[in-house]
């Protein structure tokens, strides 16, 4: 049986914001950050990509062993899991259909990743001008306690 | 900015480095650019930007992005970005499970202010931050509504009295000791009577918030709350206002029907207010306006007696009457005048006594006089 995933809604929001994924996790306050190729497996899981497209859709779009994405897509789809930000499907009938478009300029792979910045209440205490470096908020200047 | 009705800047008007702010949040290309570059070399970054001008950042942030700008604090206006978004998905999810609960036990929600801005015209949770939530419900739905908040933990004190509901607007209720939700009885704190009230219900929509059905103001009561509630003196710079005008104007503008909301202004002796407002789009915004609405506001003039005298604590310095313990009174007296209806003069009399019996704090009128000679007596002794 094939392994499909939703988001956790109404609890999980997310929105793309210059190639950034920000997600929240509005029942445990957490926030994340997905870049890159994390944002490639987001976009498609919030589409109802089912697990094997999900590591289709990047060996098509990354230069790595096929094994290894595998790999790094269940890694990435456990953290999902252990942080709520998704459940799994019972009834796979509604998975979208992966659609793969072939490239022959495949970008050098990098791991998928979810930065995570937990407890919400102390991020937004911090002041998002002076508090935060060059990145903005939330990451803390290394000299606030919230870091 | 030039121009005589920009008096009090930072107060009533933006001030001049809010005002390059926001034409670099609303202006287009070029002009966008420019007017960040104008701002961001004018204003130290490192010191305290002030509530009002960070909760325009959002949208500069944005409108910057579209223009594709390459600039290193982008990086930290991305970051103001995603906090206000945050802020607004925390709030929104916080305050769903009342509204859905007041909606599920027959209450008529009608959203005020933000969160039908965010929704329905901004469409994004970050470009329009907001501190609270901001609801009306029908006068006679007030103590089944307050009493559903007790039942999800509100804090929403006693209920208003005959002369709370007269006098105020609305009731801020808590959670958490923090003060979330402002629950109005009356739609617009310049407008509390029931006709009034019953001008804004009868121009309603529906609306959607996080899966709940509710109602939103339709474009031309939104239109009119927005300026009118915007355009008055505060500590701080009431500038939000300004964007959200525009992005109903820039949405929905030519669903706004200007002889009703003229027709409603005069009604409210609220028309002057509205000039303003709205010539301050014109002038620095480019708002184009029909030339019988130009016509009406330029007739205008500034009111009556009385909405001059209401307007000298709305358009100027407040905290300035409160200085001394008998200007003090003339910030109740000027109140009053945007309060009353009546025009005789005995009745004004008798109803300003039954105000100010409520302002002081005193159980009678009776109490009134004797209170008066207590204080002249403290000044001269």
């Amino acid at each position: 049986m094939e392994n499909c995933f939703k988001i956790n809604q109404p609890y999980v929001v997310s929105e793309l914001i210059d190639g950034e994924c920000v997600i929240m996790n509005l029942k445990s306050g957490n926030y994340y950050s997905a870049r890159s190729s994390a944002v490639i497996l987001w976009t498609a899981i919030e589409n109802g990509t089912a697990q094997s497209g999900l590591v289709a859709k990047m060996a098509a779009a990354y230069e790595a062993d096929a094994s290894v994405i595998e790999q790094d897509v269940n890694e990435f789809i456990d953290t999902l899991f252990a942080e709520g930000l998704i459940n799994r499907v019972e009834d796979h009938a509604d998975a979208a259909p992966s659609e793969i478009s072939a490239t022959n300029h495949r970008l050098p792979y990098s791991k998928p990743h979810l930065e995570i910045f937990a407890d919400m209440q102390d991020l937004l205490l911090l002041d998002p001008i002076h508090d935060i470096t060059d990145a903005g908020w939330p990451i803390a200047k290394p000299t606030r306690p919230a870091n | 900015m030039a121009g005589q009705h920009y008096r009090h800047q930072g107060h009533l008007w933006p001030a001049t480095e809010q005002h390059v702010l926001l034409q670099a949040a609303l202006l287009d290309g070029k002009q966008a650019l420019d007017a960040f570059a104008q701002w961001r070399a004018k204003v130290d970054w490192e010191d305290e930007l002030g509530y009002p001008t960070l909760r325009l950042l959002p949208l500069v942030y944005h409108n910057l992005l579209r223009l594709q700008l390459d600039d290193p604090l982008m990086g930290r206006l991305k970051g103001v970005y995603r906090r206000f978004w945050c802020e607004n998905q925390t709030l929104f999810f916080l305050i769903a499970a009342f509204i859905k609960h007041l909606q599920e036990n027959g209450v008529d929600v009608l959203l005020l202010k933000g969160a039908p801005l965010v929704l329905g015209y901004y469409k994004n949770h970050a470009l329009r931050p907001m501190s609270d939530i901001d609801l009306a419900v029908r006068p006679e739905q007030l103590p089944r509504a307050l009493a559903l908040l007790r039942e999800l933990d509100w804090d929403a004190g006693p209920m208003p009295s005959p002369e709370d509901l007269r006098y105020q607007h609305a009731v801020g209720c808590l959670r958490d000791f923090e003060e979330p939700l402002d629950v109005h009885f009356h739609i617009a704190r310049d407008c509390m009577n029931s006709m009034d009230d019953d001008w804004f219900w009868a121009d309603i929509e529906p609306m959607d918030f996080q899966g709940i059905p509710v109602w939103q103001l339709a474009p031309t009561a939104m239109l009119f709350h927005t300026i009118i509630h915007g355009v008055r003196w505060n500590e701080e710079t009431p500038v939000r206002w300004i964007p959200d005008a525009i992005m109903v104007l820039r949405q929905r503008g030519d669903e706004v029907d200007w002889p009703k909301l003229l027709a409603f202004a005069d009604s409210q002796r609220l028309t002057h207010r509205l000039a303003l407002g709205v010539g301050y789009l014109s002038t620095e915004f480019g708002l184009e306006l029909p030339e019988t609405v130009t016509a009406h506001l330029r007739a205008y003039r500034s009111g009556g007696l009385r909405e001059r005298i209401e307007n000298t604590i709305v358009l100027g310095a407040r905290s300035r009457w409160y200085t001394h313990p008998l200007t003090k009174q003339w910030v109740f007296f000027a109140e009053y005048c945007g309060l009353t209806e009546m025009d005789r003069p005995w009745a004004f009399l008798i109803g300003f006594s039954h105000y100010l019996r409520y302002r002081w704090g005193l159980r009678g009128r009776l109490e009134i006089l004797p209170t008066i000679a207590r204080g002249l007596w403290r000044r001269i002794a």
